[in-house]
């Protein structure tokens, strides 16, 4: 009985992640992606959950499979980093609610077992008068990250386009760089590879941060490989409130696939700010402060 | 008779934590580092990262202690020169062995050499380590196969003491660059390293010699008592410098303002901070400066003792108190203070370091010959 409820949580994860391309950033991916639409319709409908809270029908047909879409970069281009890019992300806390779809998209993309998290959503209090919000915490992807000039050999490191991706097939597991970021950003994957079976034939990618391998680092990547293919990282596609915004600091835009906001703009109307910037660690993801707030805070939510 | 007798016991009861540390070896990498290790994201480094810190800082304190003969010329410290540069290079190995298997991936260290990082402070570390133990070996199969030109000796004492300082410090600063972890203590661990180090390297020769002495000669030979009466002295010397470093240590924690800070003061409730203070220092401290304990056997041989098993348990706390206090502040459902406890299998292959580290010394001291003097028990 538990093993069913497994896998038909399992599919529905499946599904919805993969509804996420035709429901968050859009419906318009799925009608307007190529090889999909030559599809005869299949007649098999399949229940979705929109990440505002509505169930939709589409044919099976409809569902955009992940493996095509452009591939991850490998080897030097994964190095480089997307050019005439500068990540970065936007989360604004007066939104969150603790629904938990981040983290969990999150674990089901990079292949994380259940108690291994690249976005946490922490219960956080500034003060003791001031109320308790939620606060999704992914890495910071920073410009001057410790973990990049502690690693001994460049397993860590930071790219072009801002982002510090980990390349497993480089690292060696000592663990400095985990004990080095202020922000325990990072997770070391202990135990053998969740889901192997899943992922097996997959060709590695520091992008996409599997197949996972075992006695590694690993961490939130900002979904390289998505955004190659202009769209948002899982968290952000996944989270139902619109929490997470993503965008190129070049652009100056961030969207949260139902906004599009200026950068420059939300930083300082907000009143945007960076986590512990007294480290000097300058990071790319700014936080837009938990005031009139959407929600109540509420510790049972989490749905 | 007795002493075969002895002999053979020594051997079985190294031969039982090799067996288990072979069997946690091959179960590391037959059923996964969870299986082994503590496995918890908020404390990283281990045991084994402590065990590797004790070993090579014992390393380097006893080959700086080598050098005093070596490199400044007391012919006075010419008869332990051998035995310390075998210390130090069982030390080293047995740090080693302590790290090699502390990695989650030892297979990927090739890119140590292909990919080095140079801003990274356990790059240079391992580079400090690796360069010394191959000037250790070269000089001490020049002092045991007496060969080697005295310039070239000269040459390779003094690289050898540059290397030791700087791998001591540059270890330190492993530790000390880590901004988000005020109580690993910044630039002060390094300072502290240095001492602690010297008076880990003499507990070390202490112990490993007058163990020999006692079985060999039933004392310290009447030729050596100056020698080591002066070692000692200074023994009791840094032991005090680095109860002074340990008092402060206390101090400038326990009046800092910083949240991290709480790790020091839950640390200093606990009975290990206190063996650390009370008998790894303090009561060793006073059996070297009283002239009547220091000048006995077993005052020196206790003192060793204490330094050394105190030293051990002061390298596990300098590790957890990093790391035992969340660094993530205002998160509502973080521990003040996260619990550790080393897993039985991460105590075996602590205890498999010293295993080999002891199994290495018994063949040292009987196939390398490791007095270089003339005993005279009169």
């Amino acid at each position: 009985m538990k093993k069913d409820n497994k896998k038909s949580r399992r599919k529905f994860l499946r599904y919805t992640f993969g509804a996420g391309l035709g429901t968050l950033i859009g419906l318009p991916l799925l009608s307007n992606s190529t090889g999909h639409d030559d599809k005869p319709l299949s007649g098999d409908k399949i229940k979705l959950l929109t990440t505002d809270g509505k169930v939709i029908e589409v044919d099976k047909n409809q569902l955009q499979n992940m493996t095509s879409y452009a591939k991850p970069a490998v080897d030097k281009a994964a190095r480089q980093g997307i050019p005439n890019r500068k990540f970065v992300m936007v989360i604004d806390l007066s939104r969150c609610k603790n629904a938990r779809a981040c983290v969990e998209s999150c674990q089901y993309a990079h292949q994380l077992r259940p108690e291994q998290e690249f976005i946490k959503v922490l219960k956080m209090q500034d003060t003791e008068k001031t109320a308790p919000y939620w606060f999704p915490k992914p890495c910071f992807h920073c410009d001057n990250a410790t973990c990049v000039d502690v690693c001994p050999v460049y397993a860590t490191y930071k790219r072009d386009d801002g982002l510090v991706l980990i390349d497993s097939d480089r690292c060696i597991g000592c663990k400095y760089c985990m004990v080095a970021c202020p922000y325990e950003a990072r997770v070391f994957h202990w135990k053998k590879p969740f889901r192997e079976e899943e992922f097996e034939g997959i060709e590695y990618s520091p992008e996409t941060s599997v197949p996972v391998k075992q006695g590694t680092v690993g961490k939130c990547d900002f979904c390289p490989d998505l955004a190659r293919n202009d769209k948002l990282p899982h968290c952000a596609t996944a989270c139902p409130e619109g929490v997470i915004y993503f965008g190129d600091m070049y652009e100056d835009t961030v969207t949260n696939g139902y906004e599009t906001h200026r950068l420059s703009e939300l930083i300082e109307k907000k009143s945007a700010y960076r986590y512990l910037p007294h480290y000097g660690t300058e990071p790319n993801v700014y936080y837009l402060p938990p005031v009139d707030r959407i929600y109540p805070f509420d510790e049972t939510e989490n749905s | 008779m007795k002493t075969k007798k002895l002999y053979t016991l020594w051997i079985g009861f190294l031969g039982i934590f090799l067996a288990l540390g072979f069997y946690t070896v091959i179960r590391l990498y037959t059923k996964g580092s969870d299986t082994v290790f503590h496995a918890d994201d908020t404390i990283p480094w281990t045991l084994l990262i402590a065990s590797y810190v004790f070993f090579v800082l014992t390393s380097t304190g006893a080959t700086i202690v080598a050098s005093l003969s070596m490199v400044f010329g007391f012919s006075r410290f010419d008869p332990i020169v051998k035995r310390s540069l075998f210390i130090g290079l069982i030390a080293l190995i047995a740090g080693f062995i302590s790290m090699g298997l502390e990695l989650g991936d030892p297979l990927h260290m090739f890119y140590y050499f292909i990919s080095p990082n140079l801003k990274s402070p356990i790059w240079w570390m391992g580079a400090f380590y690796m360069s010394l133990l191959i000037i250790l070996s070269i000089k001490f199969w020049q002092i045991h196969k007496r060969i080697g030109s005295e310039k070239i000796k000269k040459i390779l004492s003094i690289s050898a003491l540059i290397l030791e300082i700087a791998a001591l410090t540059t270890l330190g600063s492993v530790f000390g660059f880590i901004e988000a972890r005020p109580t690993f203590f910044g630039e002060f661990i390094q300072v502290y390293f240095l001492f602690s180090s010297i008076i880990a390297g003499i507990s070390a020769i202490f112990f490993f010699s007058l163990i020999v002495y006692k079985l060999k000669y039933n004392g310290i030979p009447k030729s050596l008592t100056r020698m080591y009466e002066s070692l000692s002295k200074i023994f009791a010397a840094f032991i005090g410098i680095t109860l002074l470093f340990s008092i402060w240590r206390i101090l400038i924690g326990l009046y800092a303002n910083r949240p991290e800070f709480d790790a020091l003061s839950y640390m200093v409730e606990t009975w290990h901070y206190r063996i650390e203070i009370f008998i790894g220092l303090m009561v060793p401290f006073a059996i070297m400066i009283i002239p009547n304990f220091r000048k006995t056997f077993s005052g020196k041989l206790l003192a060793a003792i204490l330094v050394f098993v105190g030293l051990g348990i002061e390298r596990m706390n300098m590790v957890m108190l990093g790391q035992i206090h969340p660094i993530f502040p205002h998160f509502l459902e973080s521990e003040s203070i996260i619990s550790y406890f080393p897993t039985i299998w991460e105590w075996s292959i602590a205890m498999f370091s010293l295993t080999i580290m002891l199994f290495l010394y018994t063949l040292g001291e009987k196939y390398l010959d490791l007095e270089t003097h003339n005993v005279s028990t009169k």
